[in-house]
């Protein structure tokens, strides 16, 4: 499968945070989830394969080339989408459009022309005036306005309400029906990631915990609901997390047929991306690499 | 790219644009009606200075204040290079549209005196000894720490002028003997040395910031 970014050993050391030896790689057509919860280093590693942080270490392959051999070509084929913006508050949309647009060789003013009416901004209106959902909406039709063929997005549904996340949502379904396209999105509302992502990566405390296909990773674990009484050491340590009540028990886990062989009176649930996710942080690393 | 980081520089500043260039228009007109000893070469030093240092420092307030908006620049195809040397573009441009003012007012105005290459050559070897130390500095420790060492500065500058104004003959002395051309044409060559240095170690500066 061709990727359109891969990620090779990248350490990042901050003086209380560093990312340690990050690898992962982003296949064509998929939109990738980069969830973990604040302060995993989510950001860090997205501005890292930017070349926005210095001093790191480490490869990061854009299509297949270097960034450090060929920048400006590979940053001509990403859109990039931060949280809150990055605008110039006080410039109207055009005037912000201005500066960005020449930097793109294939900028298409149809393109950005037609986002803007899809999304009912006013390429007269100040930036600072725009909500924050308008702010994501205007940065997406910047981002998707020059044939980008990454879309990075940080945290762009952070703070947006139900149906601006759903439009948005809907945008990225568009954009990857061109074909031949890749999102990584990275966010900490995972229900945004069970209605589209296709593949998911976990990164916590600046170390990846998981690349796995959603849909394989939601298939594998379950939440498991028992008696406490039934619970012993050995039963224990198949559980990814688990939590104890005087009533009973919750635990995730991806050994359902063992523990069902073990425990058949047993109540099963499907997890959600946001359960399995802080099932590893709750469980430790130790537990989540066992698991993987 | 490098026009359109000019351009970039100038819609941040848009609003201050015009009234610069009235300033620069208008201070040699004040300067003759009321102090005409005065008007000439200091109201064209004054009105350079003056522009390129409050555009310039409006232009860095605006990047202090959306810090996230160089992010999204350097995270676009514009090489951090081109980004710093737009800076000492848009600094030039200024310089120039200044000059082209005041040579255009003493074509109009004869009080102003002539104009002649030797006054464009000193005024730009002053801004480049100034913002040629004060870019890398901007560079190197930010928009806060820059504006409080300016400040320094310029709060020196009266206790320095005397020493400086003492030691003019001593200067007069030194370049009188050299033909105008060839001490005008060492000035503008080591201002241009002084400038691709400067510029060097602004981009190596920017280069190696994070932006994380």
């Amino acid at each position: 499968m061709d990727m359109v970014l891969e990620v090779t050993g990248l350490n990042k050391s901050y003086d209380s945070f560093s990312l340690k030896d990050v690898s992962f790689s982003l296949p064509v057509g998929c939109i990738t989830g980069f969830i973990g919860i604040n302060g995993a280093g989510k950001t860090t590693t997205l501005r890292s394969i930017l070349g926005l942080a210095s001093g790191g270490t480490g490869n990061v392959r854009f299509f297949g080339t270097d960034i450090r051999e060929n920048e400006r070509q590979i940053k001509d084929r990403i859109g990039v989408v931060l949280d809150s913006g990055g605008f110039y508050e006080d410039l109207s949309l055009d005037e912000m459009k201005k500066i960005l647009a020449p930097a793109y060789s294939s900028w298409c003013e149809q393109d950005y022309r037609s986002y803007l009416e899809r999304f009912s901004l006013n390429p007269k209106e100040k930036i600072k005036n725009l909500s924050r959902g308008m702010k994501v909406k205007y940065a997406l039709a910047l981002a998707l306005s020059h044939k980008a063929e990454l879309l990075i997005m940080d945290e762009p549904t952070s703070g947006l309400d139900p149906l601006s996340r759903i439009q948005l949502l809907n945008v990225l379904r568009d954009y990857m029906e061109q074909g031949g396209k890749g999102v990584l999105f990275s966010t900490h509302i995972t229900s945004d990631l069970d209605k589209i992502a296709d593949m998911l990566i976990m990164i916590n405390e600046g170390r990846i915990v998981f690349q796995e296909e959603k849909d394989q990773l939601m298939d594998r674990y379950r939440i498991i609901k028992g008696s406490k009484g039934d619970l012993n050491e050995n039963i224990r340590s198949l559980f990814l997390s688990i939590h104890e009540t005087d009533f009973g028990f919750t635990g995730m886990t991806s050994h359902v047929s063992q523990i069902q062989e073990l425990l058949p009176n047993i109540l099963l649930e499907r997890p959600t991306v946001e359960d399995i996710m802080l099932s590893y942080i709750e469980g430790g690393k130790e537990n989540a690499a066992e698991f993987n | 790219m490098l026009l359109n980081l000019i351009r970039k520089d100038f819609i941040l500043v848009k609003k201050y644009v015009l009234f610069m260039a009235a300033l620069c228009l208008l201070l040699p007109l004040f300067l003759l009606s009321r102090l005409p000893e005065f008007a000439g070469p200091l109201t064209y030093f004054i009105s350079v200075v003056y522009s390129i240092f409050l555009l310039l420092q409006y232009v860095f307030l605006k990047e202090y204040q959306s810090p996230k908006a160089s992010l999204l620049l350097c995270s676009s195809p514009y090489p951090r290079r081109l980004m710093v040397l737009g800076k000492y573009a848009f600094c030039l441009v200024i310089y120039t549209v200044c000059t082209l003012l005041y040579l255009l007012e003493s074509l109009l105005l004869p009080g102003l005196g002539r104009f002649h290459g030797g006054m464009a050559v000193l005024v730009f070897s002053i801004i480049t000894v100034f913002y040629g130390i004060y870019l890398p500095l901007q560079y190197r420790l930010g928009f806060e720490k820059t504006k409080f060492i300016t400040m320094i500065l310029i709060m020196a500058c009266p206790f320095l002028a005397p020493f400086v104004l003492s030691k003019a003959d001593m200067f007069k002395r030194l370049i009188q003997p050299l033909p105008p051309s060839l001490f005008y044409g060492m000035l503008l060559s080591v201002s241009f040395l002084m400038l691709i240095v400067s510029a060097c170690l602004s981009v190596y500066f920017y280069e190696h910031t994070d932006l994380a």
